[in-house]
C-alpha cells in the first residue's frame, strides 16, 4: 500500500512538470509602431537646429567637432567668444567622453550610461538598439515590451 | 535499502542545484538566454566564463560572447572580441599539441572552427570596424574574409555575397571607385537578381563618367525592383541601409552509424521574408547569405578528416596494446561543437526615404508567406541618409523580442 502511494505522488509530480513546461508560447503584443518624441539629438539622428549643448543644459549630445561648434556658433547656442579648445573643454572638465574619444560602445563602457543619464560617456549609441530609443527619447524607462509614451518623462 | 535511495537521491539533487556547471553546460544556458532575448544575461555569463575558463573550446566563447555584443550593440568590445576569437581560429599549433589533440577527447581537440565560421568572423569583425566609421579596418578585415573562403569546389570559393557587399560599401566610403566596383560585379556574379549590387553599380558607374554602363545596370536595378520604391541613379537619394541576421545557422551531429563524424544539420525556423515597413511604405528585404548552403558547400579545413582518421586509428592502438589504455584516451565521438548563434540567412535593404528618422517596422513570414506576428519589431528613430552616408543599422530577427504582454524585470 505504501509502495503503491509513493509512486502515485512521483506519477502525480512527474505529470505536473509535463504540464508546466508544455503551457506553449506566452501571449503576444506588438510593440507601439509610434515612437515618443525625439528630445535629445546626436551624430546619428541629426543635429535639432536650435538645440543648445547638453553642458550647457541643453538637448544636443552631438560629438563636438569643429563642424559642429561653427554649426553651434551659427545658431546662436553657444558664446561667440568661445574658441574651439574652450568649446571642447566645457566636455573635456566634466570628463565626459565623446565619439572623439571611444566609439561605438552604445554606452556599455566604463564612463557609461549616457550623459542623458547622468553618465559620462557621451558616444553615439548604436541605432537599432533599446539603449539608442532611451537615450534619444529621455525615457530610461522605456522597455522593448511596455512602452509608455510618458509624457512626465 | 529506502534509506540508500532516499540518500542518493538527495545528494543528486543537491549536486544538480550546487551551481556545478561544465562550460558545455553554460555556454548552452547562455545560448539559450540569448535566443530569449535576455543579451545582458547571456553576456554576463559568457564574461563569467571566459575569465574561468582557458580550455581548448575558448575561440568558440569568444565567437558566442562577441555575437551577444553586437546584439546588444557594443561594436566596441564585440568588435574586440570577433577580431580576437578570429585570430584564435587560426593560431599554430605546437606538435605536442597536435600529438595530444589525436589522444584526446572530440570535444577537448583545439577548436579551429569551419570555414565558414572563420570567413563570418572576418565579415562581423569588419562590420563592427564598419559601424563605427573605422572603413581602413573594415576593409582590411572583409578582404582577410575573402581570403578564408576556399572550397573543395573550384568555382564555389569566394562565394559570400555578404562579405563582397559590405566591403564594396566600404571601398564606396573610403572613395575606391574602381575597387567597390570590382566587389559589386562580384556581388552581381554570385547573385544575378540582387537588385541592390545592380543599384551600386549604377552610382560607381554614373560617378566615375561611365553613363552607359550606369544605365544599364540602374535599368537592371529597377526591373528587379519591379513597383517597389527606388533610389535615384547619382546617389543622391537618401535610405535607410538595413542589414538582417535572419534565423539560426546550421548545427553539427554525429553520422548514425559510426558517431564518429560530424555532419552540418540545417536548423528549421520559419522566418523566411520580412517586410519592412516606414512610413507607409512596404519593402521586402532581399536575402543575400544562406550561411546553411554556405557551410555545406565547404571545404575541410586542411588535414581535418585525415586527423580524425589517425586519430580514431591512435586510440584503438592505445587501447587495444596498453593495458588500461581506454583511460588515456578519450572518446571517438564526433565533435559537434558548433557557433550556434551565427544567424540561417543574411538579408540586406537599402530603403528609399527621406533624410532624417524614421520608425520602422519588421514584419515576418514563413516559406507560405503567412505573417509570423510574434516576431514582429518596431524601431524608433532609425536614421536615413544618402549614398556613402547612411549608417548601416545591424538587426536580429528574434521569437517575442518585442512584446507587450512581457514585463522586463
Amino acid at each position: 500500500m505504501q509502495k503503491n502511494n509513493l509512486v502515485s505522488i512521483i506519477i502525480l509530480i512527474t505529470l505536473s512538470f509535463l504540464m508546466m513546461s508544455c503551457g506553449g508560447a506566452p501571449p503576444f503584443l506588438a510593440r507601439n509602431s509610434s515612437s515618443p518624441p525625439l528630445i535629445y539629438c546626436n551624430d546619428a539622428t541629426g543635429h535639432k537646429t536650435g538645440a543648445t549643448p547638453i553642458v550647457l543644459n541643453g538637448a544636443c549630445t552631438c560629438t563636438p567637432t569643429e563642424n559642429h561648434y561653427n554649426r553651434c556658433l551659427k545658431e546662436g547656442t553657444i558664446n561667440s567668444t568661445l574658441i574651439y579648445t574652450q568649446f571642447l573643454e566645457l566636455y573635456t572638465s566634466k570628463g565626459i567622453k565623446t565619439d572623439l574619444d571611444h566609439r561605438g560602445c552604445n554606452n556599455r563602457c566604463q564612463w557609461g550610461p549616457h550623459v542623458v543619464f547622468g553618465g559620462k560617456c557621451m558616444a553615439t549609441p548604436t541605432p537599432g538598439t533599446l539603449n539608442y530609443e532611451k537615450v534619444i527619447s529621455g525615457i530610461q524607462s522605456l522597455t522593448m515590451h511596455e512602452v509608455e509614451h510618458d509624457n512626465e518623462n | 535499502m529506502k534509506k540508500l535511495l532516499l540518500f542518493l537521491i538527495i545528494v543528486s539533487v543537491a549536486v544538480l542545484y550546487s551551481g556545478c556547471t561544465s562550460a558545455k553546460l553554460t555556454l548552452a544556458q547562455n545560448v539559450a538566454k540569448f535566443q530569449s532575448g535576455r543579451f545582458e544575461e547571456a553576456h554576463k555569463g559568457m564574461g563569467e566564463l571566459l575569465k574561468k575558463v582557458k580550455s581548448e573550446t575558448y575561440p568558440l566563447y569568444q565567437l558566442t560572447d562577441a555575437s551577444i555584443l553586437y546584439a546588444l550593440g557594443d561594436h566596441y568590445d564585440g568588435c574586440d572580441i570577433m577580431g580576437r576569437a578570429a585570430n584564435n581560429l587560426e593560431v599554430e599549433l605546437g606538435s605536442g599539441t597536435v600529438a595530444l589533440d589525436l589522444v584526446g577527447s572530440e570535444e577537448n581537440v583545439h577548436y579551429r572552427g569551419y570555414v565558414h565560421e572563420r570567413v563570418l568572423a572576418r565579415y562581423y569583425h569588419g562590420l563592427g570596424y564598419f559601424a563605427r566609421g573605422y572603413y581602413d579596418s573594415a576593409k582590411i578585415a572583409f578582404i582577410q574574409a575573402i581570403e578564408r573562403d576556399i572550397n573543395k569546389e573550384k568555382g564555389k570559393e569566394n562565394a559570400f555575397a555578404s562579405v563582397h557587399f559590405m566591403l564594396g560599401e566600404t571601398f564606396l566610403r573610403l572613395k575606391e571607385y574602381d575597387n567597390a566596383r570590382v566587389a559589386f560585379q562580384n556581388v552581381i556574379k554570385l547573385q544575378p537578381s540582387n537588385a541592390y549590387g545592380w543599384y551600386k553599380l549604377a552610382t560607381i558607374n554614373f560617378k566615375i563618367g561611365d553613363k552607359e554602363e550606369a544605365q544599364k545596370a540602374y535599368q537592371t536595378y529597377k526591373d528587379s525592383l519591379g513597383s517597389e520604391p527606388y533610389l535615384p541613379i547619382d546617389g543622391s537619394g537618401s535610405y535607410i541601409f538595413l542589414l538582417l541576421d535572419i534565423g539560426w545557422g546550421p548545427t553539427l551531429s554525429p553520422d548514425a552509424i559510426t558517431g564518429a563524424f560530424s555532419s552540418y544539420q540545417q536548423v528549421s525556423f520559419p522566418e523566411r521574408y520580412v517586410s519592412i515597413v516606414i512610413d507607409k511604405n512596404i519593402v521586402p528585404s532581399k536575402k543575400v547569405e544562406d550561411v546553411y548552403m554556405q557551410a555545406k558547400d565547404e571545404a575541410n579545413l586542411t588535414g581535418d578528416v585525415s586527423k580524425k582518421v589517425a586519430s580514431v586509428a591512435v586510440k584503438k592502438a592505445i587501447q587495444t596494446f596498453i593495458p588500461f589504455g581506454g583511460l588515456l584516451t578519450g572518446s571517438t565521438d564526433a565533435d559537434v561543437r558548433k557557433w550556434l548563434l551565427l544567424p540561417g540567412e543574411i538579408h540586406i535593404a537599402l530603403i528609399p526615404t527621406e533624410q532624417g528618422v524614421h520608425d520602422v517596422t519588421l514584419k515576418f513570414f514563413d516559406a507560405k508567406m503567412k505573417e509570423l506576428k510574434d516576431y514582429q519589431q518596431s524601431w524608433y528613430y532609425v536614421p536615413a541618409g544618402t549614398e556613402g552616408e547612411a549608417p548601416l543599422v545591424q538587426l536580429r530577427s528574434l521569437f517575442q523580442l518585442q512584446n507587450q504582454k512581457k514585463k522586463e524585470k
